[in-house]
């Protein structure tokens, strides 16, 4: 493996690279310690339509859905220069809280594409997870191949190829399996466990509270 | 003495007087009997003799009530029944009333009495045809079917045969040449008539007549060998020899021409139709034909009989190849939209790097500049 700042290898089991010293505390020092919460799609350069936008959540939607142990998301934005994509993409999957519909989704199963339209990169990070399926010649490939629609400007299309072939990849080493219902909750303890989530205190504060007397 | 004198001179003037106007009197009474009115007879108007020339523009003439009844007319002023004067002494035997006075012998049909009775030019006598003439024979246009190199045609005669001949091309598949050469003239024997007019005889029906003006009887007609192989000898012999008796009828060499071109026109009309249809005469024609170049959707492809089969079983598997890649895509569609499966992915540990949880930085970068 190589290290996602300097690309020089490093072993298992290493804290830190030992060429330029990165390392999960390295860049946690950068950008924060704090989780974060990352869309499937997150825009931060103003490139993508809604409509393009719209059309990608579905694409990514379909994936999760036929490949329930995995995510994917996209970041299209400018990177300041001392940020690599590799940088961010390590920062993104160990610091990401993904929007997917399965709580027990691991983030060792997570994809990050970024795209850099400043700097005219793309990039592909991987989890633990998937790094014996996506070898670094597919994911070359892969790259090659979204280069044509990249040059274009045409990052939606580019995106959704990204999906496509990664997901073929994918089939190649996985395994179907029927697909079942999640199990209904057998003890239910608050609304959660029904998948609602309270957003704020149900009722409205008094202003004028009664004097005691 | 010269009241005499006036006395006898009133006298004269009388008697003058008096004759004046008895010789006018008698004169009004003559002219009052000599002119009658008109009258209907019952007899028919005399019909003009046969044998008279000009007989039949006669009927072109308006009937002259008085040629019949010349007594009627004055003595003393000239009548039609009179003949004219003589001016021209070799037309004596022609009529007041004959057109030929002043029309044209052609015109008329009939020939003009000046033509000698021809004599036939001696075979010693007769010369080649120029081979300079032969030459230029060669690039005749395929569409000038009167070929008169040395002009010796008259003008009109030469346009009523361009007409004709034109006129023939239109309506018989067999087109119609006429060469004309001069009276002493022979074409020499080792003359390539297949190249004249860029080769008419061999690359279509044609007939080519050489004729000697004034020398119908040496007219020699020329057919493409696709004819003349189909054609009987006799037959030949008959049309040849019909077309120099019909020239003979005339006695002026432009009408004798003429008479032989329509002559022969008409029989080339009956020839065709005597011909087998044009596939069987191409077939048995001598000649080498020009090739011409294969048609890409020739016979012959389709004439194969495993050809057909063939095609058919290919547009079946291209028919059964799409519809199942069309099912596969469908299907898959399906799965797409609405997956009945899922896809688990192996559960591998591995020994976090970099002190990353979840990633230790795997990753792939390109660089999409231009």
């Amino acid at each position: 493996m190589n290290c996602p700042h300097c690309s020089s290898l490093i072993t298992s089991a290493q804290p830190v690279c030992p060429q330029c010293g990165f390392s999960a505390a390295a860049i946690r020092g950068y950008l924060g310690s704090d989780w974060v919460r990352l869309a499937r799609i997150t825009d931060n350069a103003q490139l993508l339509s809604l409509k393009h936008t719209r059309h990608l959540e579905t694409v990514l939607d379909d994936f999760e859905r036929r490949f329930p142990q995995c995510f994917m998301a996209a970041y299209v934005g400018a990177l300041p220069d001392n940020l690599t994509l590799p940088d961010l993409g390590f920062w993104l999957i160990n610091h990401g809280a993904f929007h997917t519909h399965q709580i027990s989704r691991r983030n060792d199963f997570g994809i990050v594409l970024i795209i850099d339209p400043v700097r005219r990169q793309a990039g592909f990070t991987l989890g633990y997870g998937l790094e014996s399926v996506l070898k670094e010649t597919v994911l070359t490939q892969a790259l090659q191949k979204l280069q044509p629609l990249l040059l274009k400007g045409a990052f939606a299309s580019a995106i959704e190829s990204g999906v496509t072939l990664i997901e073929k990849e994918l089939r190649s080493a996985a395994r179907p399996e029927p697909r079942q219902l999640d199990q209904p909750p057998s003890v239910i303890g608050d609304a959660s466990d029904l998948g609602l989530h309270s957003l704020r205190q149900p009722t409205r504060p008094l202003l004028h509270a009664p004097k005691a007397h | 003495m010269r009241r005499k004198l006036t006395d006898l001179r009133a006298l004269s003037y009388l008697v003058l007087t008096l004759l004046i106007s008895g010789v006018s009197w008698a004169f009004s009474q003559d002219i009052d009997e000599a002119l009658p009115l008109p009258r209907w007879e019952n007899d028919a108007p005399a019909q003009p003799m046969a044998e008279e020339p000009g007989n039949q523009f006669n009927s072109l003439l308006p009937n002259d009530p008085f040629a019949n009844d010349p007594l009627e007319f004055p003595a003393s002023g000239p009548r039609l029944s009179d003949a004219p004067p003589t001016l021209m002494p070799g037309y004596s035997e022609l009529g007041p009333t004959d057109l030929a006075l002043f029309l044209h012998g052609s015109i008329l049909q009939t020939d003009s009495p000046t033509a000698a009775l021809p004599h036939p030019t001696p075979v010693m006598d007769l010369r080649d045809l120029p081979t300079e003439i032969l030459q230029s024979l060669k690039d005749a246009p395929t569409n000038e079917y009167v070929m008169d190199p040395q002009n010796l045609i008259p003008e009109v005669t030469r346009t009523d045969l361009d007409r004709l001949l034109e006129f023939h091309a239109k309506d018989c598949q067999i087109h119609f040449y006429v060469l004309v050469i001069d009276t002493n003239q022979q074409l020499p024997t080792s003359t390539p008539l297949d190249q004249l007019a860029h080769g008419i005889l061999t690359r279509q029906k044609a007939c080519l007549a050489v004729y000697p003006m004034g020398e119908p009887w040496r007219a020699r007609i020329h057919l493409s060998p696709g004819i003349q192989s189909t054609v009987t000898t006799a037959t030949l012999a008959d049309l040849a020899a019909d077309c120099i008796q019909d020239a003979h009828q005339a006695q002026q060499s432009s009408l004798q021409l003429q008479r032989f071109a329509v002559r022969l026109s008409t029989r080339l009309f009956w020839l065709e139709k005597t011909l087998p249809s044009s596939s069987t005469a191409t077939n048995s024609s001598p000649l080498p034909k020009i090739a011409e170049p294969p048609h890409p959707l020739s016979k012959p492809l389709f004439q194969s009989t495993w050809i057909v089969p063939s095609l058919i079983a290919i547009a079946f598997l291209l028919t059964a190849i799409c519809v199942t890649q069309h099912l596969v895509k469908k299907r898959s569609r399906q799965l797409m939209t609405e997956p009945t499966h899922v896809w688990i992915l192996p559960d591998i540990e591995v020994t976090p790097r970099l002190g990353g949880a979840f990633s230790g930085g795997s990753s792939m970068m390109i660089s999409f500049k231009t």
